[in-house]
């Protein structure tokens, strides 16, 4: 094991009792049960859950974008926003203007990140072009290289490696997984395939959360789902 | 420095860093909306000035050409002066309450970054409001005081300590309205263009206070923002007219519609966090 910086010690992200319900048509739905999770620094976690298992939920609770309906989450380390999220990109806007909105609000100078941007999404000269002249693969390739502009201790994680065609999903795999193996990471996929660099395994199932000892046993689990 | 918030110590350096924080994410949506909003293209961001100028300058003539005052030069009224004042500062509330109210939708996909908040968004819209109008009126209060359609200014200090007040007054405003649609499910949204109007008719846009039968200007006074028009004017206007303002209720009016825009919106970011 890489010997750990102590300050990245007492980082750990911490759900209790995390509960989600949705209004729906004739009473509560819930999409989350009672989740109770500890992620130190430096742990990968992988969460397997069938489609509707309430993945994207989980991911965006311990991401800060909703509220769980009761429990607390506790941040305590710098925790990204769900990676390579397409959305928030509005069509006027250059791959440039994207840029300089998230370095500003993150407070990270923007300058020194045009190069990077520019030459890992690909775009070329449609960097200073709007997003709406864009095509699918630009943008997700856009949004993923934003996502790794700003550097954090915590990768959420949602269904990945969709961005692009195969060799630039090994750009990103090297880029986040070889680069930066020392962070954390959480993972939700309903591929066992994307869990490769995972340690830790969960699936998650009816909003309920079981972690197992290895990828075998969770593996085993799914299948029977 | 610690300071005791609902049974919570925080620490006053959180606090600075949490400000820090919200002023960077409030910056960066402005200068975002600058953008979608006006385009790089042509004239791009002075379109935040010229909208108004435009529009202002147009209403000023047509109203000077057809003013009540012609050929009766012993009896006064500067009605230029009047429209100018009256359409500028009332439009501040008017103008930003409508926009903050597309707010949420327009920048629905920003909330995936946990930083940006509702009120940053909301903020952002209201302060490049303020920004440009306020610019606006300078610009144009040079302009028509030099060419002498509108009076010079009486007193200074009541113009900037008017324009303060109603800017004072939009923020909270805002706030209120885009709190109230959010929790109405965006119904006040649909019929929110013919209460501004209303309201922006009612708040004396075209008219003073002084003009209004003696039994109806407690009622009309209950608007803070018919105070903060009264000063204005009457930094443009001194003798001409006689001022009904009271800076106190102005003030306490400013600071209760506030809080109370600070809790709405508090109540409808719950209510958008659960959706």
């Amino acid at each position: 094991m890489a010997d750990l910086n102590s300050s990245n010690n007492n980082k750990f992200i911490k759900l209790e009792g995390v509960s989600k319900k949705f209004k729906i048509k004739g009473g509560d739905f819930f999409a989350l049960k009672n989740i109770n999770l500890h992620v130190n620094y430096g742990d990968r976690v992988g969460i397997l859950g069938r489609n509707g298992a309430g993945k994207t939920t989980l991911i965006k609770i311990i991401g800060g974008v909703t509220q769980p309906s009761s429990g607390n989450v506790v941040r305590q380390m710098k925790v990204s926003w769900p990676l390579a999220f397409q959305g928030g990109f509005q069509g006027s806007l250059t791959g440039l203007d994207n840029l300089k909105f998230i370095c500003r609000i993150y407070g990270v100078p923007w300058k020194e990140k045009i190069d990077f941007v520019q030459d890992f999404a690909e775009l070329g000269k449609f960097f200073y072009e709007p997003v709406k002249t864009y095509s699918a693969g630009m943008r997700a390739r856009l949004a993923f290289a934003l996502s790794i502009v700003i550097e954090f201790d915590c990768y959420l994680i949602d269904e990945v490696m969709v961005v692009g065609d195969e060799r630039f999903r090994k750009k990103c795999e090297k880029e986040l997984f070889e680069k930066r193996i020392d962070r954390t990471f959480i993972i939700a996929s309903h591929q066992p395939s994307n869990l490769k660099y995972c340690n830790r395994f969960f699936v998650l199932n009816n909003g309920e959360l079981i972690e197992f000892e290895n990828f075998n046993k969770a593996w085993e689990f799914y299948k029977t789902l | 420095m610690k300071i005791l918030v609902r049974n919570k110590i925080i620490n006053f350096n959180d606090f600075i860093t949490a400000l820090k924080t919200q002023i960077r994410v409030i910056y960066a949506l402005i200068l975002r909306e600058i953008i979608t909003r006006y385009g790089r293209e042509n004239l791009g961001f002075l379109w935040l000035f010229l909208e108004p100028v435009i529009f202002v300058a147009g209403v000023v003539i047509l109203f000077t050409k057809f003013r009540a005052d012609r050929g009766a030069a012993h009896f006064f009224i500067p009605i230029a002066t009047i429209i100018f004042t009256g359409w500028l500062s009332n439009k501040l509330w008017m103008t930003s309450s409508s926009r903050v109210m597309t707010a949420i939708e327009a920048n629905i996909g920003l909330f995936y970054h946990r930083l940006v908040r509702p009120l940053d968004v909301y903020f952002a819209r209201i302060i490049l409001e303020i920004v440009a109008l306020t610019g606006t009126f300078m610009i144009l209060s040079v302009i028509l005081v030099s060419i002498h359609i509108i009076n010079s200014p009486a007193s200074y200090f009541h113009i900037v300590s008017g324009w303060y007040l109603m800017a004072w007054f939009t923020i909270a405003f805002s706030l209120i309205i885009s709190g109230l649609n959010t929790l109405t499910n965006n119904i006040l949204q649909r019929i929110w263009s013919p209460i501004n109007l209303g309201l922006f008719i009612a708040s004396g846009t075209f008219f003073l206070v002084e003009w209004i039968p003696p039994q109806f200007r407690p009622y009309i006074l209950l608007l803070p923002q018919v105070h903060n028009l009264e000063m204005i004017r009457y930094g443009f206007l001194g003798n001409y007219m006689h001022p009904y303002y009271n800076v106190m209720y102005s003030v306490c009016a400013n600071i209760f519609l506030m809080l109370l825009g600070l809790m709405l919106v508090k109540l409808s970011a719950k209510k958008l966090e659960i959706e």
